[in-house]
């Protein structure tokens, strides 16, 4: 099964897409929160690399609308400000937090799959 | 001697007592029918008779003549003779009678004497007693008279000790600063002996219908304004409106001859108060103390007036005097040489000048803007007296430089806040693109396949730029530490590597001086991000100090159970005026518009928070700031 990156910023998303597809992988990408809906509505993924403040739908609106179970892992740069922090912590599809700036973005690919295993 | 004698021995009898009564007239025989109501003194008849006559009460103290008839039981005799006073004879010795009757009167003669004499010496008694009493109450009088003599001597010699007390202590403690309150204590101890007082106070007129007073309750001293009139005899009333009490008798003196009429009272409540002595104490003492009293309360109003008047001399945050037409200055909030002969001129002592300034309002006639140094510019505000037949000025000096510095230094500190909230903003902003350089290269690094696809050097060259993006980041973390506002939580941390921290941010400002870190690993409770900013701040202001290329030592230096951090750099140092303002807000040296001031005062805010202290201090060559820590 394919994963599923969402980031408004191209070069993350494409690294992500890089990273998993070194490790053999394939993804699908979204720029924004109303592309990924689309995408998650037509296809079944095995994990979701969501980002939080996007232009047209923001993250936390993905989770809201989004009906299906996939894993979703949140990618922020959590300040600590976030009000809508409770919502994504009380929602059992979010597996983990990954924090930007990424440090080692291959360590986070490998650790993707393998809390999808 | 009154006889009654039985009729039937009356006959026989008669001759007896005529016999008798030959020498004097001293026996009577009474007669029974006529008079019943005088008592006999002698009983003469048969036992019978006696008997029958014994019923009568008043016979009782009567003595018995009892003639024997016949033979009689002797126990009989015996008994009569035993109980009464009975005198036995028989029928036929009846002339024994007159031996008896004689036996009698002598008896009661003497009887009658001895009474007399009884009764003579009962009365020497009483007469004796009388005088004993008399005398008695005379010496009483007498000794009464000289004890109270020998009081009012002590007393009086009382009053007078009292009196030389209170003029010695009026005397001594009459320019004290608080000399009514200590006179109210000292009267207070003396009223003490009059009875209970419940308030001891002064009152004056103070406004048209409001008086001064000031009181004492035994403890403590107040002063209040209120509406009493002293001459009022509501003034009790007025007293208990002004204390919110019940207010007791009150007594009160006119102090004489004070500069204003103003009266003494006292509050007493007890009747049994001895106000006799009350007055004539105060009589004794009301002129001295009124003399002292106003003295003192005229020095008092004088003190006031001079204060208020110097206290507005000194609000003026610029240059504040008095002067005359010849600009000589009589007053001044700032300091002026004084000559023995010559008053100093103001244009000489704030200018410099030797000829009073252009556009001096006092020579244009109008508020002006005055440059008294060429870049100090001040407005003025003048006006003008006179006193003694003289002109006298008095002029305000606003600083306009300061003013305008001041708000320059306001916008600049909003600016800062701006841009600070705008560079948190953009930090955010560029981390994200940041990000994706650094992990897009990361991922081209470890596909091999892709690197084989590019030239020989794509390796080395995309390292580099992973480098780059890696100290971006570095610092833009580093940026939004310090900018971020972070509740002060104090923890553990290492000062070396909050100070690695730090220097990030620095590397432009250190490029052209030397640094020489000397520090142990050494754990200080503080807050990273508050120690940081004041480490950013204070290295900085090291840099901007020194001119060409200086150098920064950075040690540690353990003092008791203190840790000392040393920041010193290679000079020139602080001179001793910026050294005095040092942690005022605004103080600054560098120049016009490049500072805020802020930077020291804060920097001992924060740490002070943090239970440290931030010291300053000049070496011989330089600056040296000082952050002492508790051990930990």
């Amino acid at each position: 099964m394919k994963f599923l990156v969402v980031d408004d910023e191209l070069l993350i998303r494409r690294a992500l897409v890089r990273a998993f597809m070194t490790i053999g992988h394939e993804c699908d990408q979204a720029e924004n929160g109303k592309q990924a809906l689309d995408l998650i509505a037509k296809n079944n993924y095995r994990a979701i690399l969501l980002d939080v403040i996007m232009p047209e739908k923001n993250g936390y609106e993905v989770l809201l609308e989004m009906k299906k179970k996939t894993p979703v892992f949140i990618i922020s740069a959590f300040t600590g400000d976030d009000t809508n922090i409770g919502y994504i912590q009380n929602d059992p599809r979010v597996i983990e937090y990954i924090n930007k700036p990424f440090d080692d973005i291959m360590a986070i690919a490998r650790n993707v799959l393998e809390r999808t295993a | 001697m009154l006889i009654r004698v039985q009729p039937l021995y009356k006959k026989q009898i008669e001759p007896l007592i005529a016999e008798l009564n030959k020498n004097s007239e001293d026996y009577f025989l009474s007669d029974t029918t006529a008079d019943t109501t005088t008592s006999p003194e002698v009983l003469i008849g048969d036992f019978q008779f006696l008997e029958q006559s014994e019923s009568d009460a008043e016979l009782k103290a009567v003595r018995r003549i009892a003639v024997v008839n016949a033979p009689l039981d002797p126990q009989t005799v015996v008994d009569s003779t035993r109980k009464k006073k009975t005198y036995i004879v028989s029928e036929n010795g009846l002339e024994q009678i007159s031996g008896y009757l004689h036996q009698i009167k002598t008896d009661l003669t003497r009887k009658t004497q001895i009474e007399k004499i009884r009764a003579d010496i009962q009365k020497k008694r009483k007469d004796l007693e009388q005088l004993n009493q008399s005398l008695k109450s005379e010496s009483d009088q007498k000794i009464q008279s000289l004890v109270l003599t020998h009081t009012e001597e002590v007393e009086k010699n009382q009053n007078e000790k009292s009196l030389l007390h209170f003029l010695d202590f009026i005397q001594s403690e009459s320019v004290s600063d608080d000399f009514p309150e200590k006179l109210f204590r000292f009267i207070w101890k003396d009223l003490k002996k009059f009875g209970r007082v419940y308030t001891l106070g002064f009152g004056y007129a103070h406004t048209l219908n409001k008086a001064k007073i000031t009181y004492f309750n035994g403890t403590e001293e107040t002063s209040i304004s209120a509406q009493i009139d002293f001459n009022s005899n509501q003034i009790s009333k007025q007293l208990a409106t002004a204390w919110g009490r019940p207010v007791g008798t009150i007594l009160r003196w006119l102090l004489p001859e004070n500069s204003r009429p103003t009266y003494l009272f006292i509050e007493v409540v007890d009747r049994q108060i001895e106000t006799e002595k009350i007055q004539s104490y105060f009589n004794e003492r009301l002129a001295v103390l009124s003399l002292y009293l106003d003295r003192w309360l005229i020095e008092k109003e004088i003190e006031l007036v001079v204060n208020r008047w110097k206290n507005t001399f000194k609000s003026f945050s610029g240059y504040t005097h008095v002067i005359d037409e010849n600009f000589k200055i009589y007053h001044s909030n700032y300091p002026y040489p004084r000559e023995a002969e010559a008053r100093a001129v103001c244009y000489k002592v704030l200018a410099g000048r030797d000829a009073p300034c252009e556009s001096c309002p006092i020579l244009i006639g109008k508020n002006s803007n005055l440059a008294l140094k060429p870049d100090q510019i001040f407005k003025t505000y003048y006006s003008q007296f006179r006193f003694e037949n003289k002109n006298y000025y008095f002029v305000i000096y606003e600083d306009l430089t300061k003013i305008r510095s001041l708000h320059t230094q306001i916008i600049q500190t909003e600016k800062m806040s701006t841009l600070g909230r705008l560079g948190n903003h953009l930090a955010h902003e560029m981390n994200n693109p940041l990000t994706g350089i650094k992990s897009y290269i990361q991922t081209i690094l470890q596909d091999q396949a892709a690197l084989d696809a590019l030239p020989s050097t794509a390796a080395t060259d995309l390292n580099e730029i992973l480098k780059a993006a890696v100290r971006c980041q570095k610092i833009i973390k580093n940026f939004i530490e310090f900018s971020q506002k972070k509740e002060p939580v104090l923890e553990p941390v290492l000062f070396s590597e909050v100070l690695q921290n730090t220097l990030v941010l620095l590397k432009s400002a250190l490029r052209t001086h030397r640094l020489f870190i000397d520090l142990k690993d050494q754990q200080v409770s503080a807050n990273a991000h508050d120690l940081q900013q004041v480490l950013f701040n204070m290295i900085k202001n090291a840099c901007q100090a020194m001119t060409g290329t200086g150098s920064i030592k950075i040690y540690q230096e353990v003092v008791g159970r203190k840790i000392h951090f040393h920041i010193e750099d290679s000079g020139p140092g602080f001179d001793e005026t910026v050294m005095k303002n040092m942690f005022q807000p605004f103080t600054t040296t560098k120049a016009q518009g490049e500072g805020t001031g802020l930077g020291l005062y804060l920097s001992k805010k924060l740490i002070n928070n943090m239970g440290a202290d931030l010291q300053v201090s000049s070496t011989n060559h330089g600056a040296k700031v000082t952050l002492i820590f508790d051990m930990i």
